[in-house]
């Protein structure tokens, strides 16, 4: 089976429909993504959609000595300030990263485990959008630091310190939650 | 090492990142230190606590609308015509990516060489260029069916129908993409993607292997509506062979009435 690069290159070269391996391998990670990030099951495929289809567009920029999920995140992160400057254009981008997603409508009745994932979505939530994002790329799309400190123009250490601080709060909202409950 | 130290590097515990030595030396201050202990069971225990996280599937549109996008994409792009040198170029560019400069000379000397080569070669006469396009409808159709076989293996229903939809594009299918679909036919829980598997068959049920496999796969089905898609289609091809599975189903009580009168039906058009 051929890697990610492997594959993009093969778009890059005008196989278009090779996407598609791309696609079926990616899609759901990245909605999963989208989803922590904005709370927003509707926003998070649009977001989906819109980062394949300018994977497409700018495939000629896809270099294939770098990662293919690195590039591929770049693009999901250009894609997600996009959105979030569409609707509220006046906001410096600086705050927008303070922003906190629109909370989902919580059913009443839940199983303790469903519970307990439940207050931790809500305790991440809580986070500041760089925060969760950092936590989102490196606990659950497998991202390296180091690949990290490149798609936020951060140094390595700067990351590092970034999921020490976010692991710090998350724990504190989910704790201050589980007390309210 | 010192607390400061061993607090840097708990992320990096966290990833599984740090040599063996540089672990080993943040584990032996962890396990002196009360207070950084503490840090790091806290650090850890919320980083696991983050996989009860399960993970969501988008709805069954997200696919639908990108295949649907990359059709369209696809045909506007083969409407443009072909990639031309530029796209054949980039394919190759990995492999024409030495380190050594000197290597790079050489391989810039070689295309240049293959360049001329090729011009001489297609200015000869149309066999070189019906060659070429030939290739490339080979590798176009081995996608389709790798492509075709990664969808079938999915857990979602829609993306396995997705897959059984692109077979009708395969020109030449390989005997794993004929399997994988009998596969599906077979053994597949939703009952949607075995009728499609059963269509989808149909395009290649010119080969004696399927129409065998298709009378075959109609004692393993239990769906009164794959029953019955199996009947017309072995009718349909006139499968003389097929009598024998189509009698067995008037002598198994467990088939109801209506796939039975079908049965029936169906005997009495093939021979």
């Amino acid at each position: 089976m051929p890697d990610d690069e492997q594959v993009m290159i093969q778009v890059q070269g005008g196989r278009v429909a090779m996407l598609a391996i791309l696609f079926e391998r990616h899609h759901v990670r990245l909605y999963n993504f989208f989803l922590r990030l904005s709370g927003d099951r509707s926003l998070s495929e649009d977001l989906v959609q819109e980062v394949f289809l300018r994977i497409l567009k700018y495939r000629a920029s896809f270099r294939g000595d770098s990662k293919f999920t690195t590039w591929m995140y770049q693009i999901g992160r250009n894609a997600h300030i996009d959105q979030l400057r569409a609707r509220r254009p006046e906001m410096p981008i600086d705050e927008v990263w303070e922003q906190k997603p629109c909370p989902g409508p919580r059913p009443e009745q839940k199983a303790e485990s469903e519970q307990e994932a439940d207050l931790l979505a809500r305790a991440l939530e809580k986070l500041p959008l760089r925060k969760r994002e950092v936590l989102l790329l490196s606990r659950f799309q497998g991202l390296k630091y180091e690949e990290i400190a490149g798609l936020l123009s951060c140094s390595v250490q700067s990351v590092k310190v970034l999921v020490h601080r976010s692991l710090k709060d998350l724990r504190r909202h989910y704790l201050d939650l589980q007390g309210e409950a | 090492m010192n607390c400061q130290e061993s607090r840097e590097r708990m992320p990096d515990l966290l990833q599984d990142s740090l040599a063996g030595g540089e672990a080993d030396r943040v584990r032996d201050h962890l396990r002196s230190c009360p207070a950084c202990w503490q840090e790091w069971q806290e650090l850890h225990e919320t980083w696991a606590r983050l996989g009860l996280l399960s993970e969501e599937q988008p709805s069954p549109d997200l696919r639908r609308d990108f295949y649907r996008r990359l059709e369209a994409d696809r045909r506007e792009l083969e409407a443009t015509g072909p990639r031309g040198w530029r796209g054949r170029l980039r394919l190759l560019l990995p492999a024409l990516r030495p380190a050594l400069p000197a290597l790079r000379l050489a391989a810039a000397v070689l295309v240049v060489v293959a360049g001329f080569g090729i011009g001489f070669f297609a200015g000869r006469g149309g066999e070189g260029g019906s060659g070429k396009i030939e290739r490339l409808s080979r590798e176009v159709d081995s996608l389709q069916q790798q492509m075709t076989l990664s969808l079938l293996n999915q857990s979602s229903a829609s993306a396995r129908l997705q897959g059984i939809a692109l077979t009708a594009r395969v020109q030449e299918p390989g005997p794993s993409l004929i399997a994988a679909l009998l596969d599906t036919l077979d053994n597949d829980p939703s009952v949607n993607v075995r009728l499609s598997a059963v269509d989808a068959l149909y395009l290649f049920s010119d080969r004696e292997s399927v129409k065998a496999a298709l009378s075959a796969s109609l004692a393993r089905q239990t769906s009164p509506l794959v029953q019955i898609a199996l009947i017309d289609l072995l009718v349909t091809l006139k499968e003389k062979q097929a009598a024998a599975a189509l009698k067995k189903l008037l002598d198994d009580k467990k088939i109801i009435p209506e796939v039975q009168q079908r049965a029936q039906l169906g005997i009495s058009r093939i021979i």
